[in-house]
């Protein structure tokens, strides 16, 4: 009986140690940024317009190979205040503060690999407080220690239930482009 | 059959819920989504006035810096006119063109034309202590400054420039109470070179008046708004009034009104107003500010 107990002791401390030791390496494979910029752009008739924010924050982690971002949204800048008032109206961002993407990589990155590698992704981009399931293509680079990703893609207004303000006649157009470009250093 | 207790057995099941409660806990550390973390924690300072100007009064709202606002202005004639007149929208009674330039980040320059008269105007405004949301700075408070030629062809007098300018300042004092309720004093002092008497009665070249503002909003897009303007140096004197609503979609401000002065130059609209609000003399007249970007950030 002693023995037993003895050897499951061991047994614990045995793994006690595998799980402490065991995250570092796990965390040693993700790559982490919060000052990557994203910008929204929208159209009017003649006119195009662009809310920036260099505020933007990313994960992405290789051990389960999952991508994470996310934007305070209240930090766009379009240059003009009425109109970032205007923006944060529309898209209720005291009620939704977040643009987020989670979701995963479909392709494997080659961390040798200096240059620029396309990556395919697949996740839930929420934003207004609709979530829906997108594909993006992005661009990434290796770098020291570093990770450069570029991406961009579209979507309607209408998917999330976001309803552009309009002027008289002139309305913003339904398709808003997303992209971001974002430095993810390795943790 | 009665159940017997096994410590062997008991250790391992133990161990396995241990292992497993660990291993879950590793993975779910591995796997969960980041938590969300407010870039911008502190509420945006309050937004006291919608636009520049109500009416004719300029609020503590300023240009800011790098951005530029065109305004028209523009009010009708008298109700009193009636039917055949429309209610006064047949009759044009003055339009004013302005444009704004924030130059700092508490200092705009303005230039505009009323049609009435032909007067240009150039103003100047600075606003270096603003409300903000934490109250460690309770009100607004500004100066404003504005000196207006009239271009108007006079066949019986032979003005020089000098004698063509006026000029009108105020000290702005403005707080918003809760969010919804904006009241701003504005203690003036207007003075024209030259006047006119029709009937050698004395004039006053300079006049003291307090401009008296207030908004009220309704919801984010929507406020109701109020102008008076009392002459603290002429107290028998008709003074202006206005009531007006406002709309802001789409990086403008779109402003109906109610009012009894039909200038748009705070001078003009101190020594100039005749019709009295409360007997009736009330016009319409609306104003639409943009505002647009003067230089795109890179």
């Amino acid at each position: 009986m002693l023995k037993t107990i003895k050897s499951s002791a061991y047994w614990y401390l045995a793994w006690v140690l595998v799980l402490v030791c065991f995250p570092i390496p796990l965390l040693a494979q993700s790559y982490y940024a919060e000052n990557g910029t994203a910008n929204f752009t929208s159209s009017v008739p003649l006119y195009e317009f662009t809310g920036t924010s260099k505020q933007l924050t990313g994960l992405i982690n290789f051990t389960d190979n999952s991508v994470d971002f996310y934007l305070d949204l209240e930090t766009l800048d379009s240059g003009i205040k009425k109109r970032d008032k205007d923006m944060r109206l529309t898209l209720e961002t005291k009620k939704f503060p977040f643009a987020e993407y989670y979701g995963s990589l479909l392709d494997s990155v080659d961390l040798t690999n200096l240059s620029p590698q396309t990556i395919r992704t697949r996740g839930n981009f929420s934003i207004h407080g609709v979530t829906r399931e997108i594909d993006v293509e992005g661009e990434i680079t290796v770098e020291q220690n570093a990770l450069h990703l570029k991406a961009n893609w579209e979507i309607r207004l209408d998917d999330f239930d976001i309803v552009p303000p309009s002027l008289l006649i002139v309305k913003v157009d339904q398709i808003q482009k997303v992209s971001i470009d974002i430095r993810l250093e390795k943790q | 059959m009665n159940a017997i207790f096994n410590p062997i057995s008991f250790s391992y099941d133990m161990k396995s819920i241990f292992c497993t409660f660990l291993l879950l806990l590793v993975v779910e550390s591995t796997q969960a989504q980041m938590e969300r973390k407010r870039s911008i924690e502190n509420l945006p300072d309050p937004e006291l006035f919608l636009s520049t100007s109500l009416v004719t009064a300029q609020t503590v709202s300023i240009v800011p810096k790098g951005e530029i606002q065109s305004a028209i202005s523009h009010s009708f004639g008298s109700i009193r006119s009636g039917w055949g007149d429309l209610f006064g929208l047949d009759n044009n009674a003055a339009v004013h063109l302005g444009l704004d330039v924030g130059i700092a980040q508490n200092l705009s320059l303005g230039i505009g034309r009323t049609s009435v008269d032909d007067v240009f105007d150039l103003r100047f405004k600075w606003m270096p202590y603003r409300q903000n949301s934490s109250d460690s700075r309770p009100v607004s408070v500004g100066f404003y400054l504005n000196t207006a030629l009239e271009t108007l062809e006079e066949r019986r007098f032979n003005y020089s420039f000098t004698e063509r300018l006026s000029y009108h300042s105020s000290l702005m004092v403005a707080r918003q109470f809760g969010r919804k309720i904006t009241l701003q004093l504005s203690p003036s002092l207007s003075h024209f070179n030259t006047l006119i008497s029709q009937d050698n009665s004395s004039l006053q070249h300079t006049v003291f008046s307090t401009l008296f503002l207030g908004r009220l909003q309704l919801n984010e897009r929507n406020s109701l708004s109020f102008e008076t303007v009392p002459i603290l140096s002429d107290p028998k004197a008709i003074h202006h009034w206005a009531f007006g609503y406002e709309i802001e979609t789409g990086g403008h401000v779109f402003q109906l009104f109610l009012q009894s002065g039909y200038l748009f130059t705070e001078q003009y609209i101190v020594k100039q107003t005749s019709d009295s609000f409360w007997e009736g003399d009330i016009r319409l007249g609306f104003a639409i500010h943009r505002v647009f970007q003067l230089k795109k950030k890179k």
